[in-house]
C-alpha cells in the first residue's frame, strides 16, 4: 500500500481513512519472520521474546558460544522485525532532510547512513539507519513504528511512503568470517563493499540487497531480500559458513556486542518522544550522545528550532557517556553516584566485557557530571550471592565509546579468517 | 526593491490596527490587500444600484475601548455615542420583546417575574464575563514565558472573583462551563428572552443551545463592548464599511501605506527568519517583520508552507475546525418592511427571530449532518432604517444573518441550494411581514463558500476557526503560538484566528503589533 503524500491544507476524513488503511500490522497480534522454523530447529528450548510484534530468539541454545560466534566466527541474526520504511519519489531527499538530523543530500546513492530524528521540542522520536539507494529511493529502519509521523511530515513534499516491514526480510551475518562466507556463498564482489556501501546481488530468480552495516562493531554486512527468497538465502549462507563457523544467534549475544561497539537502544539506553509518559524523560539528540548528526547548515528541520534553543539556553539536562567500573561485576541499572552520596545518574546497559577485558557501561548523567564533573564517580551495584544482596560501591570512569574498536570492522577488502 | 519595516497582511480591521499602531511607532509599514478594497470581513458593498449593505459583518458589538483610544477612531470619523440600538426578539403573535440599552437593562414585553429574574441574571452574566474580558487585552501566556504582566492580570482576576464573595465564586465556576439552555431554564419562562440567549450564545459557532459550554458563547459576547457599554450594539451609519473606512484613515495618517488588489503568494522566509512577502504577480517585498492579519491556516499551510515548520505544528494547524456555518442574505426592498406588532422606532434596532430554546437547537441539530433546517434562526438589521443615504428614497436594504447553514452541505452550495435558503428565509419574513416578498428588487445570498471566496477566509468562517473552549485564549490558533509569535522568527499572526477571536474588536492587531513593539523587531 503506498501512499501519495496528505492532500490539503486541513486534516480530513479522507486523510484520517487513508492512514488507517495503511496500518494494519496491528491485526496479527504475533508475527512469525521467514526464518522462524529455521531458527526453531536450531533452538535447545522455546527461548522467544517479543521483538516488535514478531516471535524473535533471545538466544538460540547457549549465550556464551553465540557472543564467541560473533567475535571469532560468524553469526547469523534475524533483524525482520526491524520496521522499514520505503520512501520514494522525487522530493524524497528534501522530505528526509526535513526529517531527520543529518544532511541526507551529502549521502550519496549506495550509502547507509545512521541517523535520528525528533519531535518538534527536539525530542528524540527514535534513531534508525537510512539507506539510500537511489537519488529518489531511500529505505527508513527503526525501532519503532512511526508511519503516522511520516504521512503527516510529508504534506507539501511529492513522494510516497510505504511500510515494508512484512514484506522485506533482513538477515545480519557479522564476525570475521562473514566475508569469507559471502564468497564462498557466491557474493564475490561483496569484498569491495567499503563499510556503509550497498550493493544488489542476484539470488534465484530476484535480488538480494547486501549492506556492509551491522550493530556489533565487528566485520559484518546486513542482507535484505523478498519474504519469498528469504528461506533459501538463509540455507545458501548456511552451507556456505558451516566451515567457516557459522551459527545462528540471539538478542542476548548481539547486545553484548553492541554495548562492546558503544552502540544505544531506543528504549533501552533512553526513552524515545512517543513511548515516554513522564514529562522529564524525553531527550534531546545531545543528551543521548547524538548532537553529531545535527547539521545546522541544512535548511529546516523537525525540532532544529527547539535544539538550538536547548544549546542557545542551556537547555539539555542530560548527557550519555561510556564507564569503565572497576571489578567484573556488571553493573546493570545501577544508580551512578558522585563522591559516593549524590545520585547524578543510572547505568542503562553493562556486560563485563569479553573482549575488552573490562567490565563496561553505558549510562545517563545529570549534568554537569560526566560534563564538568568527570571525577570521583561511583556506581552501586547490588551482587546477588546466595539470597544476599552484597551492596558494592565501584569506582568508575568515563571513557571514550566504543569500548572495542576492531580494525578488521573497517578494513576494506575485508582480511580473510 | 522596495523595502518595509513591518508587512501586515490583509486590511481587514485587525490588520489595519497592527498597521495603525506598528507606523506610529515610527516604522515604515504596507498593509497588503489581495481584495479591491480593505475592510476585511467588514465591507459595504452596493447590492444593486442605489442600495448599499454591510456585506458580512453588519453589527459592532464589541469594539475594543483601547484600539478605539490607540487609532483615535472617532477622531477619524465612527460615531459611537448615543447610537445603540436595541434588540427586538421577534414573536409569531407580535407580541415581540423589545431588550433595550445595554443588553437589555431594560425590557419591554416581559412579565414581572421575568423581568425581576432577568436583571438578576444579567447582573451575574455581565460579572462573569468581566471576569474574562481582562484577558482580551494581554497577551496569552506561552509555555516557558515568565509574563508577569499576564501573570498579575490572573492573579487581579482570582482577587476580584474572591472579593466578590463565595456565591458568586461558587456560581461562576458551576456555570462557566454549562451549556446556555440550562442556564436559562433554570430562572426563566420567557421563550423569546431564552431564545435570544441561545441564539447569542451560538451564533457563529458549531453548537447549539445544549451543547456543553455553550454559555462560553455568551460570555464572549458580553465581554464586549462599545461606546463603553458592555453587550449595547451599533448599527454603524454607511454600514460597516464607514467604520472601516475609519481604521484606514488611522492607519494612513499615521504613516502606513496600503497596497490593494495585491495578493500575496507566499512568506519569504530565510534561515527561518521571514524577510517579506512574494506577490501573485512575482514581486519581492522586503521587511523587517511581517504581521499576517489573515487565517493562521492560510498563513501556515500557504504562504509560508509545511516544509518551514515542524510536523507537530503543522498536525495542530491542519485540524484548526474552519467550517462555517453562517450564511448571509441581503436584500434590497421597493419600501421599508412592516413587520406586524414592531414599533416604528424599532426599525434601527437588531431583530432576532430565535423564537425559543427548542426552534434555535432544531436549527443547529441537522446542521451537524450537514442540512439545513427548515426554518434557521436569523438576525437581521434594516441599514437604511439608520441611514437613509443607503437606499433610494422610499427603498430599504435589509441585512440577514442566518445561523447554522453548514459549509459543507451536504448536497452542496449551488444556485438550487443557495435558492432554497433564500426561500426558507423569505417565507419566515412573510408570515412577520407580510408582502414583503413582492418588495424584494435584488438580493444576494452569501453562504459560507461565498464568504470564504469573496474574503479569503477558510471554511468562510466569522472568526476563521472554531472560537471553542479548545481554542481559546492559550489554546488559539495552537498552543505555542498563542503570544502572536510564529515558529519562525520575525512573523507574527493576528485576526480573528488568534485570541481574544473574531468580531469587529481589533484587540489582537492591537496586542499582536505591542508583541511586536516588546521584541524590538523591525526596527
Amino acid at each position: 500500500m503506498a501512499n501519495r503524500s496528505t492532500s490539503g491544507i486541513l486534516n480530513t476524513q479522507v486523510d484520517r481513512d487513508r492512514r488507517f488503511a495503511l496500518q494494519q500490522h496491528f491485526l496479527i497480534p504475533q508475527r512469525r519472520t521467514p526464518f522462524h522454523e529455521r531458527i526453531a530447529a536450531l533452538m535447545s528450548g522455546g527461548h522467544w521474546y517479543d521483538w516488535a510484534g514478531y516471535d524473535a530468539p533471545s538466544f538460540i541454545a547457549d549465550e556464551e558460544l553465540e557472543y564467541f560466534a560473533i567475535r571469532s566466527t560468524a553469526a547469523l541474526f534475524d533483524i525482520t522485525p526491524m520496521i522499514k520504511y520505503r520512501i520514494e519519489g522525487p522530493d524524497a531527499e528534501s522530505y528526509l532532510n526535513r526529517l531527520t538530523l543529518r544532511d541526507v543530500s551529502r549521502q550519496k546513492p549506495g550509502k547507509v547512513r545512521y541517523t535520528a530524528w525528533c519531535d518538534d521540542e527536539g525530542y528524540v522520536l527514535d534513531d534508525g539507519t537510512l539507506f539510500r539507494f537511489t537519488e529518489t529511493r531511500f529505505r527508513l529502519c527503526c525501532q519503532d513504528r512511526h508511519l503516522p509521523w511520516l504521512i503527516d511530515s510529508s504534506l507539501g513534499y511529492d513522494i510516497t511512503i510505504e511500510e515494508e516491514t512484512d514484506t522485506v526480510a533482513g538477515l545480519a551475518l557479522q564476525g570475521p568470517t562473514s566475508a569469507a562466507i559471502l564468497v564462498d556463498a557466491g557474493f564475490a564482489d561483496a569484498t569491495s563493499l567499503k563499510p556503509f556501501d550497498i550493493a544488489e546481488f542476484d539470488h534465484q530468480n530476484g535480488t538480494v540487497t547486501l549492506s556492509r552495516t551491522g550493530f556489533t562493531g565487528d566485520l559484518g554486512y546486513e542482507l535484505w531480500v523478498e519474504n519469498d527468497l528469504a528461506v533459501s538465502l538463509w540455507d545458501r549462507l548456511w552451507s556456505a559458513g558451516r566451515m567457516r563457523g557459522i551459527r545462528a544467534v540471539g538478542y542476548s549475544a548481539l547486545d553484548r556486542t553492541r554495548i562492546e561497539a558503544g552502540f544505544i537502544v531506543a528504549n533501552g539506553d533512553f526513552v524515545t518522544s512517543d513511548a515516554a509518559l513522564r514529562p522529564d524523560r524525553a531527550r534531546r539528540p545531545d543528551e543521548i550522545g547524538l548532537g553529531w548528526m545535527v547539521d545546522l547548515n541544512k535548511h529546516h528541520f523537525n525540532g532544529k528550532r527547539a535544539i538550538v534553543e536547548a544549546r542557545q539556553n542551556n537547555g539539555d539536562r542530560f548527557v550519555l557517556v561510556g564507564l569503565d567500573i572497576e571489578g567484573n561485576e556488571p553493573a546493570e541499572h545501577a544508580i551512578v553516584y558522585h563522591a559516593k552520596t549524590r545520585e547524578v545518574g543510572l547505568v542503562s546497559a553493562a556486560i563485563w566485557s569479553p573482549t575488552a577485558k573490562c567490565n563496561i557501561a553505558i549510562a545517563s548523567l545529570k549534568r554537569p557530571y560526566g560534563v564538568e564533573y568527570k571525577e570521583n564517580l561511583w556506581v552501586e551495584i547490588y551482587a546477588f550471592r546466595e539470597l544476599q544482596y552484597h551492596k558494592l560501591m565501584k569506582r568508575v570512569r568515563v571513557v571514550e565509546r566504543p569500548f572495542v574498536r576492531l580494525s578488521r570492522r573497517t578494513k576494506s577488502p575485508p582480511g580473510e579468517f | 526593491m522596495t523595502s518595509y519595516d513591518a508587512l501586515v497582511i490583509g486590511a481587514g480591521h485587525n490588520g489595519m490596527t497592527a498597521a495603525a499602531v506598528l507606523a506610529k511607532s515610527g516604522r515604515r509599514v504596507a498593509v497588503i490587500e489581495a481584495a479591491g478594497e480593505t475592510g476585511g470581513m467588514a465591507r459595504t458593498v452596493e447590492l444593486s444600484p442605489g442600495f448599499k449593505v454591510s456585506q458580512v459583518a453588519h453589527l459592532l458589538n464589541r469594539l475594543n475601548a483601547e484600539v478605539v483610544q490607540a487609532l483615535e477612531l472617532e477622531k477619524h470619523g465612527l460615531t459611537l455615542k448615543n447610537s445603540t440600538v436595541p434588540t427586538v426578539c421577534l414573536s409569531e403573535t407580535g407580541e415581540h420583546l423589545v431588550m433595550k440599552g445595554a443588553y437589555g437593562d431594560a425590557a419591554d414585553g416581559l412579565n414581572r417575574a421575568n423581568a425581576t429574574v432577568w436583571q438578576e441574571l444579567r447582573r451575574r452574566l455581565l460579572f462573569q464575563s468581566s471576569l474574562l474580558q481582562r484577558f482580551i487585552n494581554t497577551t496569552p501566556v506561552q509555555p516557558g514565558a515568565s509574563a508577569p504582566g499576564q501573570k498579575f492580570q490572573a492573579a487581579r482576576t482570582a482577587l476580584q472573583l474572591k472579593l466578590s464573595g463565595k456565591e458568586e465564586m461558587r456560581q461562576f465556576l458551576r456555570m462557566m462551563l454549562m451549556c446556555v439552555a440550562d442556564v436559562a431554564d433554570e430562572d426563566l419562562s420567557d421563550d423569546r428572552l431564552k431564545g435570544l440567549l441561545s441564539f447569542d450564545a451560538t451564533l457563529g459557532v458549531h453548537l447549539g443551545p445544549r451543547s456543553p459550554t455553550s454559555l462560553l458563547g455568551l460570555y464572549y459576547r458580553l465581554a464586549g463592548e462599545v461606546a463603553g457599554e458592555r453587550g449595547a450594539q451599533i448599527v454603524p451609519k454607511g454600514g460597516m464599511g464607514s467604520a472601516m473606512k475609519a481604521f484606514h484613515v488611522a492607519a494612513e495618517r499615521a504613516g502606513a501605506t496600503f497596497r490593494t488588489g495585491c495578493a500575496v503568494r507566499k512568506i519569504l522566509i530565510e534561515r527561518g527568519r521571514a524577510a517579506g512577502i512574494v506577490t501573485a504577480a512575482g514581486e519581492e517585498i522586503r521587511a523587517g517583520c511581517v504581521v499576517s492579519a489573515i487565517s493562521p491556516v492560510t498563513t501556515f499551510m500557504q504562504l509560508v508552507g509545511p516544509r518551514e515548520l515542524d510536523t507537530g505544528f503543522v498536525r495542530d494547524t491542519r485540524s484548526i475546525r474552519t467550517r462555517g456555518n453562517v450564511s448571509k442574505l441581503n436584500l434590497a426592498l421597493d419600501r421599508p418592511p412592516e413587520f406586524d406588532g414592531l414599533q416604528p422606532d424599532m426599525q434601527t434596532a437588531r431583530i432576532v427571530c430565535a423564537p425559543s430554546i427548542d426552534r434555535v437547537e432544531q436549527g443547529f441539530n441537522p446542521s451537524k449532518y450537514g442540512e439545513v433546517a427548515d426554518e434557521p434562526c436569523f438576525e437581521m438589521v434594516f441599514p437604511s432604517a439608520s441611514d437613509s443615504t443607503m437606499a433610494p428614497a422610499g427603498a430599504a436594504t435589509v441585512s440577514i444573518s442566518i445561523q447554522n447553514t453548514p459549509y459543507d452541505l451536504k448536497q452542496g452550495w449551488n444556485a438550487s441550494t443557495r435558492q432554497g435558503l433564500r426561500e426558507t428565509i423569505i417565507r419566515q419574513l412573510e408570515r412577520l411581514a407580510p408582502g414583503i416578498g413582492k418588495s424584494i428588487v435584488a438580493s444576494e445570498l452569501l453562504a459560507p463558500v461565498d464568504i470564504e471566496a469573496a474574503c479569503l477566509a477558510p471554511g468562510g468562517h466569522w472568526h476563521h476557526g472554531e472560537l471553542q473552549i479548545d481554542r481559546m485564549y492559550a489554546l488559539r490558533p495552537v498552543f505555542g503560538a498563542a503570544d502572536y509569535r510564529s515558529p519562525i522568527d520575525n512573523l507574527y499572526i493576528c485576526g480573528a484566528g488568534t485570541h481574544p477571536g473574531g468580531g469587529i474588536c481589533g484587540a489582537s492587531g492591537l496586542n499582536a503589533a505591542r508583541e511586536v513593539i516588546a521584541d524590538n523587531t523591525g526596527n
